[in-house]
């Protein structure tokens, strides 16, 4: 089944990097990620990815326990 | 130029704290109402002057106005006036009289002139903490409060070695401190033990969670933003500030997504957003400075409003895990949309007070050159939306239904509460420049309200929904808690002090005086006391708490001597 939300979701950020891409370019660029656009969506979808992969390896290997071991 | 010590806006907390216990429910609402009410009336009445006091030999300069110190303040007054209301339904005197004294202990760091003065609200805003979160009432609450008291006690023993040794030099004044010699580094670990910089920050998250609902909304607001200010005023454009907050921000953010209890997955994110403040002190320019002083007023409101949601829906419902609840946007849909409106504060969406505020340290960074800095703390941002804006209020309001129902109606003082702080939020976000930006201590400009910026939000914010979206099956709540780092020093604390202990009472014995016999005893006594109340933990505590009070009755002694 195709999930329309997140199709939805894409369209809309397409959208935003086109926009930007076309008419919006970073007003003082510094770094060069600021010269890419969709750097801020690509930040925020790999970084999302990475981070909940990365929090989950290391709860399982490390840092989760047993609610009942509390206090 | 001087003014009156009466017109401290401390006063009317001590004067409401202490008629607080022969108040009756009522009067004791309007006591905590009425104080802040007053002391921003003081407020707003003072210059930008001192005012001391000679008293033990020292000139204690208890107030101290100017434009860093003001907007501290005025957000401390607003939010306890804010946080009264949704406490209205408090109705014990202890948890009053200590959400009063933690107001004005926090009102009282923030406007202190000199470091001794700085101290004594200091500790006296430790001490209010430490009675709010034993008022939880809970055993959790018991024993976490016991290790907060470690934690503050031995950060301001080392905080007040720093502040001798200054006095030793021959000054106390609370100014900006080249971190070049001993005593300014002293000060310095005090300081962000308060501000929870990790690994000193395990205290936040093991005790904020388990005050009252009530409590945890006094409590959020008030130690780490205390200490940001106090490093904003000593300690600005220390580079070891820079990282430590960037890493900060991240480190919460990694906590949160393993945590299924709504308050303590917020209070990771107290951590995470106190990280950017204090990358914004180490970075130490005029607009990272304003960027940190604007980040820290927005949080204590937008906090606030989150950990007021939180609290709400704990009190309809009873529970607090992402595993017990779910399916409540129905029956609790205020709260949901009063939770939202903190969320998209917090996650920096456009027209929010977050956009505004946070935005200034991430621009200063960019603007310093500093491309690790600016790139760590984009991805903390998306972090916190994944958890404040998505994870929390999809798994506590949609998801699967868990058993939550609400057993209780949410009370209208609590629905006001969240109302002002969500105005405020609001407001400070459309009209920053009438509002937050006309507060700001220091010269430099910012404009929020950019194309590239409301671009570049979405942006962020949309990719980490879709991200949410795509991985939301494994975000969900699981029934664990989550070790921290302080388990790589309870243990061995645990250990040495024990160790010591045996040690102690073999000296004692062997030597066969009556000191020895003396401390063989005292120490079986205590170790029996606490077998008997069922804790062996709490006798390592009182160990280190007696040892920690002993080294600064000591350092007294030795500095006056």
């Amino acid at each position: 089944m195709k999930d329309r939300v997140a199709i939805i979701m894409a369209v809309i950020l397409a959208a935003l990097v086109a926009v930007e891409w076309l008419w919006v370019p970073h007003y003082a660029p510094k770094f060069p990620w600021h010269h890419m656009p969709g750097y801020a969506a690509l930040i925020g979808l790999l970084a999302c990815i990475f981070v909940v992969l990365l929090s989950k390896a290391l709860g399982a290997w490390l840092l989760q326990r047993p609610e009942s071991d509390d206090d | 130029m001087t003014t009156s010590l009466l017109l401290h806006p401390v006063l009317p907390y001590i004067v409401a704290a202490a008629l607080a216990p022969v108040a009756g429910v009522m009067g004791r609402r309007l006591l905590s109402l009425a104080a802040p009410v007053v002391a921003l009336a003081f407020l707003l009445t003072l210059p930008d002057a001192t005012a001391s006091l000679a008293a033990f030999g020292h000139d204690w300069v208890l107030l101290r106005t100017d434009g860093l110190a003001r907007v501290f303040a005025l957000a401390f007054i607003v939010y306890s006036f804010i946080a009264g209301i949704y406490a209205w339904q408090e109705t014990a005197t202890g948890p009053k009289v200590a959400a009063l004294a933690l107001c004005g202990a926090g009102v009282g760091v923030v406007l202190a002139g000199d470091l001794l003065s700085l101290f004594f609200f200091w500790e006296w805003l430790t001490v209010a903490s430490l009675f709010t979160i034993w008022f939880g009432n809970t055993a959790g609450a018991w024993a976490a409060g016991f290790r907060y008291l470690v934690f503050h006690l031995l950060g301001a023993t080392v905080m007040l070695m720093g502040i001798l040794l200054r006095m030793a030099e021959g000054s106390t004044a609370f100014e900006v401190m080249p971190a070049t010699d001993i005593s300014a580094w002293l000060i310095l670990i005090g300081m962000v033990t308060n501000a929870a910089v990790p690994p000193l920050h395990a205290w936040l998250s093991d005790a904020y969670p388990r005050a009252s609902v009530f409590g945890t909304v006094f409590l959020a607001a008030f130690t780490t933003k205390a200490a940001v200010y106090a490093l904003a005023r000593a300690f600005p454009g220390v580079e070891l500030l820079v990282w430590a907050g960037a890493i900060m921000a991240l480190f919460g953010v990694v906590y949160a997504v393993l945590e299924n209890d709504i308050r303590r997955l917020l209070a990771y994110h107290i951590i995470s957003q106190v990280g950017y403040m204090v990358a914004g002190v180490g970075l130490g320019t005029a607009l990272a400075l304003n960027g940190t002083t604007a980040h820290a007023f927005s949080h204590i409101f937008y906090k606030g409003l989150l950990m007021m949601s939180a609290g709400a829906v704990i009190y309809a419902t009873g529970r607090g895990k992402l595993t017990e609840l779910g399916r409540l946007a129905g029956p609790l849909r205020w709260t949901l949309v009063l939770m939202m409106i903190g969320a998209f504060s917090i996650s920096g969406v456009p027209f929010f007070n977050g956009f505004v505020s946070k935005s200034m340290v991430v621009s200063a960074a960019a603007y310093a050159d500093r491309a690790p800095i600016e790139l760590m703390l984009l991805i903390a941002s998306m972090g916190t939306f994944l958890h404040t804006g998505l994870k929390l209020p999809w798994f506590t309001f949609f998801g699967t239904d868990n058993g939550a129902r609400v057993l209780r109606p949410v009370p209208a003082s609590m629905y006001v509460a969240m109302v002002l702080a969500a105005i405020i939020c609001f407001v400070t976000g459309v009209i920053p420049g009438m509002t937050l930006y006309a507060l700001l201590p220091f010269d430099a400009t910012y404009d929020p309200f950019t194309g590239h910026h409301f671009l570049e939000s979405l942006q962020l914010l949309l990719g980490t929904a879709l991200g949410f979206w795509i991985l939301r099956v494994k975000l969900g709540g699981e029934p664990t808690t989550t070790r921290d780092i302080d388990v790589l020093y309870r243990q061995p604390i645990l250990w040495a002090v024990e160790g010591a202990g045996v040690a102690f009472e073999a000296f004692g014995r062997a030597v066969r005086t009556t000191t020895g016999v003396a401390i063989a005893g005292s120490w079986q006594r205590l170790q029996a006391y606490h077998t008997r109340h069922g804790t062996r933990t709490l006798a390592v505590q009182s160990t280190v708490i007696i040892a920690t009070l002993a080294v600064a009755g000591y350092i007294v002694l030795a500095v006056r001597g």
